[in-house]
């Protein structure tokens, strides 16, 4: 009977993150993704001719200082406009209504819902009614949709909600709700935003989250699109799948060293690894990040030049295809192959390195750290605390002493 | 653990070689061996004794790796273990019955211990004393360092330490803004503020907006008013133009009323000249239609009567259409008439086709199978022939068997026979070789029997003078170096000297008790010594001195302290040049004997060819016994094949040989073709027989149609069929020239009867001109007769016309008043010439009044006056030119603001992009931050441990340190310590015996070895404390120790050998001499 698309969190000319430029990178690849992803989801609209297009949120990754980025929303909204293609869209955590000062008005199309209650909108040619409410500002910690309305009969409803669920350890929690206040509604269909992953919590109703359509950081892996959904004449959904939009994908992948025990095998290993990679996500272009683990004889050397192997793997994705691919970065999980408890019990000095090495705790901050701190962009601080909790700094620390002790002459 | 016996099966050198340690008071063993006797090799084999041989090694030179196997015998208390170690990947330990034992069995012996441990703890070598030595020496002993680092086995952990800092460093440097994090920094900043500028912000969008519509309001009002100025300035110019049409008017108006004549309608002179057109056409066409009617009555009744001819019309046609065909039979008749005058018609037979077919075909196969029989009988005979010849060419074969295994026999030892030759070249170019290097090693006779020591005996003695050659060179550098120096620190002393007395102290305190003795003198005899005064002076003098030139003579002290040490160190110097000399004479007379007067390097190179010439004789021998055997080799088979040469007598039998197998070949070859042309004779006979037969047939026929067509079976075939054929023409010409007589005979009769009846000519010719003329006058007739009727039946119409032009004539005259036209036509049409005009002139003012009706127009146009319409016209057009920019600028406003709007409604994404190379360099920062971060920690953490390491065992390590340091200086120095520097970091020094402190950058190079070794040895001893002993080796470690200080060492590791077994690898003969009974020595 109709087909509609559910996207959400496009955070629109918002960049991409931790892609550290070399001299082959290919800069123009990645410029303007989300710009491009948001292209692509106007020309599956329009090479469907689906009945209308829901944005559930964070449309904008926040107040507008360049116009630029507005105006380009608008221009694609005109193209679906020119088809009669109605958009509904909520503002999320990132463009609510306190956040985005200063507004360009979109084209007569668009619909965006209140942000002080909630509304429904009818269409006027199918028997569908969406229901909806954004965020008046940026910290909505109440539970909007207990409000909905209830579901209108003979129609096919819809939610559209920017929200966190009962919490999610990735995302602040915003607009916190159960699947429960969901299900009772009565609605056939959940356009969920706010969480990047998709993932399609229930089929019955379907409570969705499309996720983002363009990854902007290492954690987004995989693919990122849009929710296209099938609905008969009967008003069920007969087809929901993820439709990829994204046109910068990323991967982290992990590779076990334990059967690597020469350079050169490693590299062809990495080259192998990226060559794969490259051929699963097709047109587009590959951000990756590797990350060795296990337990090798090459564990010391390549703690001890982490920079010369960075070089190295970025190398062999120049070599494979400089236009297709920017390697993220290289990161160490690697063990020694030898027991570093066995070393403990060959002498009392290196059993006192090691005894303290598992004592050790990032807590007393070298003071060479704090001259470094005072000059760092707020941003890359906040990145780089945010790290130290994630990052497993006691094994980096450990990996580098032991090397630096075991090869100094 | 220790090492009670070493059995080596096979391993490097050594083919079943055992070595015994056994225990005794003092566990420390001298393995002497001379250069290459094996000793690195020995070592090697304990090392992989214990923790494998690995996948490549040099040992495998005399045995193969898969036979290289070494043994030993270790116990730990009173735990033995006996087991051999083999090369391979797995289960490479093995018991003393060589089966296969678990690598448990010796991590029991050996503990936690890995090869790398016990490398760099228990592997004590020249070269890791020297850089343990040279560390000390430059002055960086800090001591958590030093005890730190002696600790790992001899790795400096501040290498460590600096490598991390360096790396860190490059990442960030306080103040430094090259490094790679601030350089990153600035470029996210700088991407920043691009992006910043490249935005289109929001206000300047909405001022924008606010732009352009004053600029449309601004641009909307100029169009205003300049249209207003465009309207008047228009309406003026109209008025001007319309007031001359104005007085043209009214004059054509008066015009118009002056005219008399009656109005008539305005095609009044058109109607008029049509009928007077029309009437005269009319008449002039009844005249003609008159005049044609006689004359075609006229011409109709001149014509003759047609009746007759008509008649006769079919006999004419026929004349006509057969005149051609009379002509060609007339031509034709002579030439028949003369072909068959010879022939007598009636005797001629006729020829039927049928018989001319059969005749042609009995002629054609008769003559075919003639034909086929004559070929046959050549084949036949030719074959005949050259099977008779072919007969006579097969002779007898002969046997082949013999002279192959002849020509075989030869073939081989032709081959055989090719290379002799060249060893014959090569035996020549041996013996000059030979020669050339007898003469030039010197040797005559049997050069194998000479006794010259292996290669790397030689290597070893090369390298052994070398380092002797290197540390004669060096001493002898050292004391020119330290007599340079004493002579500055002597002169800066005679300097010193020269500016004022050296006191020193004991100088003050002599003076001040020979002045107190004499003061006490005086108060016991209450005399007055005469020298009072002077002594009194002298002490005052010397306190004087010290105190006015305190600092010159700290100085002189210094200088003397210096001088001090400086004589010892030259002392030193020139007792170890002595040493160094003794060791170099020592060296050169243990070398003379197997010099053969040549230094090590030529002695390598002499050996070289004196292997060489060996090889060459080796090489030499075996050439002459093979040249030797080819030689008989040919005798015996020249006898065997005869002939007196061999080359000869082989190409002969090669010849004959070939030849044979070419005779055989070619009787193969004819022998087949006899076969071949026996079968094809028989095939030709056959094929005879059967052609006899047809022939016969064919003769037969060949008679029967000969007497069917009545021609004589005597003439050949051919002629017979062409006698045939001609008869049969014969009889078609004689019916033709019959057909054509009767053709020309009946025209002849018709032209005879069509000339008697029309009274013409007879012939063809006239009868025909005389029918064709007829056939023109009939047609000529009918024209006539048809021109007739149509011209009388044109002439009442014409009548009716006529009448019609006459009422037309009254209608108009009626109209117009008069009959006479003219002067009325002429009035008319000026008036209408008038009225046009005036249209004219009232049309253009309509044009100038626009959409103004023209009664308005004019009624305006009354009011106006001419001047004051020209004077504000003037005026107007005046102003045009700034209205005319006023609106300009507007548009140009306009356009600009509009510009800009499509400019930022572009696809830009710039401001988007700057921000994503933001974050990009965001990236790079936050990565090199957090490598930094790690490595800063990873610095603190070091130091912190080796600070907490130095805490820990600082006082037990200087005390074991202290007693071995003062036992190898032989009490020189009493002990050492820790002192801060003024960094308040702990240093290492040296106290000497008088409690003077030696920094350890002070200390002498001897003494620094001597200090390291003590550290090195200290840090053993406190391991052995608490862990399980493992043999101590020390390699070629006392090369750099001169007696007194091996001798001194002897007690120190008889010390440390109540903890564990010390081995002592060494090349010096005279070690054991200096150790002598006090340690165990074995010899390899």
């Amino acid at each position: 009977m109709f087909t509609f698309i559910h996207a959400a969190d496009l955070h629109l000319d918002s960049p991409l993150r931790g892609l550290s430029r070399h001299d082959d990178a290919p800069v123009e690849a990645i410029r303007g993704a989300t710009r491009r992803a948001l292209e692509n989801l106007v020309d599956l609209a329009l090479e469907k001719k689906v009945a209308f297009l829901l944005i559930a949120g964070d449309l904008y990754d926040g107040d507008q200082k360049d116009y630029a980025t507005a105006l380009f929303f608008n221009r694609q909204m005109l193209r679906l406009k020119a088809q009669d293609i109605p958009v509904f869209a909520i503002r999320g955590n990132h463009d609510a209504e306190s956040v985005i000062t200063k507004v360009l008005s979109p084209p007569d199309n668009v619909t965006f819902f209140s942000v002080k209650k909630p509304e429904s909108h009818t269409l006027p040619t199918l028997p569908v009614t969406i229901h909806g409410q954004g965020f008046a500002n940026a910290k909505v910690q109440e539970n909007l949709a207990q409000k909905y309305p209830s579901s209108l009969s003979g129609h096919f409803n819809i939610g559209l909600l920017h929200t966190s669920l009962a919490g999610s350890t990735a995302h602040d929690t915003y607009a916190p709700c159960s699947l429960a206040d969901l299900q009772k509604k009565g609605y056939h269909y959940w356009a969920l935003g706010h969480i990047h992953q998709p993932e399609l919590l229930c089929k019955d109703p379907w409570i969705v989250y499309s996720g983002n359509i363009q990854g902007r950081k290492i954690n987004e892996t995989g693919q990122r699109g849009c929710s296209l959904v099938e609905v008969n004449d009967a008003l069920e959904i007969t087809s929901q799948r993820l439709v990829p939009l994204d046109v910068v994908r990323w991967a982290h992948l992990q590779l076990d060293l334990t059967e690597i025990s020469d350079e050169s095998a490693l590299h062809a290993l990495i080259s192998q690894t990226l060559q794969q990679q490259l051929q699963e996500v097709g047109p587009r272009l590959l951000a990756i990040r590797l990350t060795l683990t296990g337990s090798t004889p090459l564990h010391g050397v390549l703690h001890a030049d982490l920079s010369r192997w960075q070089a190295e793997c970025t190398s062999i994705a120049v070599e494979l295809n400089s236009e297709q691919i920017w390697f993220e970065r290289l990161k160490l999980r690697t063990t020694p192959a030898y027991d570093p408890q066995e070393l403990a019990k060959r002498d009392d000095l290196t059993a006192l390195v090691l005894t303290a090495l598992k004592r050790f705790t990032p807590q007393k901050k070298p003071a060479a750290l704090d001259a470094l701190e005072a000059k760092l962009p707020a941003p890359a601080l906040t990145e780089l605390n945010e790290l130290a909790e994630s990052d497993s700094l006691s094994e980096e620390v450990a990996a580098i002493v032991l090397h630096s002790i075991a090869t100094s002459e | 653990m220790r090492l009670d016996s070493l059995s080596i099966p096979a391993f490097g050198p050594f083919s079943d070689f055992s070595l015994d340690f056994p225990k005794s008071k003092y566990d420390v063993h001298l393995i002497y061996g001379a250069n290459e006797a094996g000793k690195s090799s020995l070592l090697r084999a304990i090392h992989h004794l214990f923790f494998g041989i690995p996948r490549s090694t040099p040992d495998n030179f005399l045995h193969p790796n898969s036979q290289l196997l070494i043994g030993a015998s270790i116990s730990e208390g009173k735990e033995t273990l006996n087991f051999f170690r083999k090369k391979g990947l797995r289960n490479t330990l093995l018991d003393s019955a060589k089966n296969s034992l678990p690598e448990s069995s010796l991590t029991a012996f050996l503990g936690s211990v890995n090869e790398e441990f016990f490398q760099n703890m228990f592997g004590l070598t020249t070269h890791s004393l020297r850089a343990g030595t040279a560390k000390l020496l430059s002055g960086e002993g800090d001591l958590g360092t030093a005890i730190f680092s002696v600790a790992l086995g001899g790795s400096p952990i501040d290498d460590a330490i600096k490598k991390l800092e360096t790396e860190a460093e490059l990442l960030f440097k306080a103040r430094a803004k090259k490094s790679i994090i601030p350089l990153a920094i600035k470029a996210h900043k700088e991407a920043e503020k691009a992006s910043r500028e490249q935005s289109t912000s929001v206000t300047a969008w909405k001022n924008l907006q606010s732009d352009i519509k004053e600029a449309r309001a601004a641009l909307a009002e100029a169009n205003e008013r300049h249209r207003a100025r465009h309207t008047r300035s228009l309406y003026i110019e109209n008025c001007l133009a319309a007031l001359p049409l104005l007085s043209t008017i009214h004059e054509l108006e008066k015009q118009l009323a002056a005219i008399q004549a009656p109005s008539l309608p305005s095609d009044f002179p058109k109607r008029v000249r049509a009928h007077q057109s029309q009437a005269a056409a009319n008449s002039q066409a009844f005249q003609l239609a008159t005049s044609q009617i006689k004359n075609a009555e006229k011409s109709l009744a001149q014509l003759p009567d047609f009746s007759p001819l008509l008649a006769a019309t079919t006999e004419f046609e026929t004349l006509k259409r057969k005149a051609d065909q009379q002509l060609e039979n007339l031509e034709a008749l002579p030439h028949l008439q003369a072909s068959l005058a010879d022939i007598d018609l009636a005797q001629l037979h006729p020829v039927r086709s049928a018989d001319l077919t059969l005749m042609t075909e009995a002629a054609d196969s008769l003559h075919e199978l003639t034909q086929q029989k004559a070929s046959l009988t050549r084949k036949l005979e030719n074959l005949k022939i050259e099977l008779k010849a072919q007969h006579a060419a097969l002779t007898e074969a002969h046997d082949l068997g013999e002279l192959e295994e002849q020509c075989r026999l030869a073939d081989e030892f032709a081959a055989e026979k090719a290379s002799l030759s060249n060893l014959e070249k090569k035996l020549l170019t041996l013996r000059s070789q030979r020669d050339k290097l007898s003469a030039r090693l010197g040797v005559h006779g049997d050069p194998s029997t000479l006794q010259i020591p292996g290669t790397r005996a030689i290597q070893s003695a090369a390298r052994e003078q070398e380092a002797l050659h290197t540390e004669h060179h060096e001493i002898k550098a050292r004391l020119r170096e330290t007599r340079d120096a004493l002579a500055d620190e002597q002169s800066a002393l005679a300097h010193l000297a020269s500016q004022a007395p050296i006191y020193s102290q004991a100088d003050l305190s002599q003076s001040r008790a020979e002045r107190d003795a004499l003061w006490a003198k005086i108060l016991s005899s209450q005399q007055i010594a005469p020298t009072l005064t002077e002594a009194i002076s002298h002490a005052d003098q010397v306190a004087d001195t010290l105190r006015d030139h305190s600092e010159h003579i700290a100085q002189a002290a210094g200088h003397q302290a210096k001088i001090s040490q400086l004589e010892g160190k030259l002392t030193r110097l020139h007792d170890d040049l002595k040493s160094a000399k003794k060791a170099l004479e020592k060296w050169e007379n243990s070398w003379r004997p197997q010099s053969r007067e040549l230094s090590p390097i030529a002695l390598l190179e002499w050996r070289e060819d004196w292997e060489k010439l060996c090889t060459l004789i080796t090489e030499e021998e075996t050439l002459n016994l093979e040249i030797t055997q080819l030689h008989q080799k040919e005798i015996t088979l020249l006898a065997e094949l005869g002939g007196k040469e061999f080359t000869t007598q082989h190409r002969s039998l090669k010849l004959a040989l070939n030849r044979a197998h070419q005779e055989q070949g070619e009787r193969n070859l004819i022998q087949k073709q006899v076969s071949k042309n026996e079968v094809k004779q028989q095939q030709l006979s056959q094929e005879a027989t059967a052609l006899e037969k047809d022939l016969s047939t064919a003769q037969a026929t060949w008679d029967q149609a000969c007497a069917r067509c009545k021609i004589s079976p005597e003439l050949p075939p051919k002629a017979a069929v062409e006698a045939l054929h001609e008869r049969a023409r014969a009889h078609e010409r004689a019916l033709d020239l019959k057909s054509r007589q009767t053709a020309v005979d009946d025209y002849q009769a018709l032209v005879k009867s069509l000339a008697q009846r029309f009274a013409v000519d007879p012939s063809e010719p006239a009868l025909s001109a005389y029918y064709n003329q007829a056939k023109i006058d009939q047609g000529r007739a009918k024209t006539l007769e048809t021109q007739l009727a149509q011209l009388k039946d044109s002439l009442p119409k014409i009548q009716l016309a006529h009448e019609a032009d006459l009422a037309t004539f009254q209608t108009l005259a009626e109209q117009a008043g008069t009959e006479d036209f003219e002067p009325i036509i002429r009035q008319h049409e000026k008036r209408s010439s008038l009225l046009t005009r005036l249209e004219d002139q009232k049309t253009a003012l309509q044009n100038l009044a626009g959409l103004t009706p023209l009664t308005e127009f004019l009624e305006n146009l009354e009011q106006e006056e001419a001047t004051a319409l020209a004077e504000e016209k003037l005026t107007l057009d005046q102003s045009q030119e700034n209205l005319q920019q006023e609106r300009d600028h507007a548009k140009a406003q306009l356009d600009e603001h509009l510009r800009r709007q499509a400019e930022l409604q572009k696809n830009t994404d710039l401001a988007a992009a700057q921000k994503q190379a933001s974050a990009d360099a965001l990236a790079a920062v936050v990565a090199d931050a957090q490598r930094f971060r790690q490595l800063q920690y990873a610095i603190d953490f070091l130091k912190q441990q080796v600070d907490d390491y130095r805490q820990k065992t600082q006082g037990p390590m200087l005390e074991k340190t202290s007693s071995f340091f003062k036992a190898l200086t032989s009490g020189a120095f009493a002990r050492v310590a820790a002192q801060l520097d003024e960094k308040d970091q702990p240093q290492l020094i040296a106290i000497r015996a008088g409690g003077e402190p030696v920094s350890t950058s002070g200390l002498s190079e001897g003494t620094a070895d001597q200090l390291y070794l003590a550290l090195r040895l200290a840090a053993i001893s406190l391991h052995l404390e608490n862990h399980p002993p493992i043999p101590l080796i020390l390699d070629d470690l006392l090369m750099t120790f001169d007696d007194k200080r091996t001798q001194a060492l002897i007690p120190v590791l008889q010390e440390l050998s109540q903890q564990t077994q010390i081995l002592i690898f060494s090349h010096h003969a005279h070690l054991e001499e200096l150790i002598g009974k006090s340690v165990l020595t074995q010899r390899l």
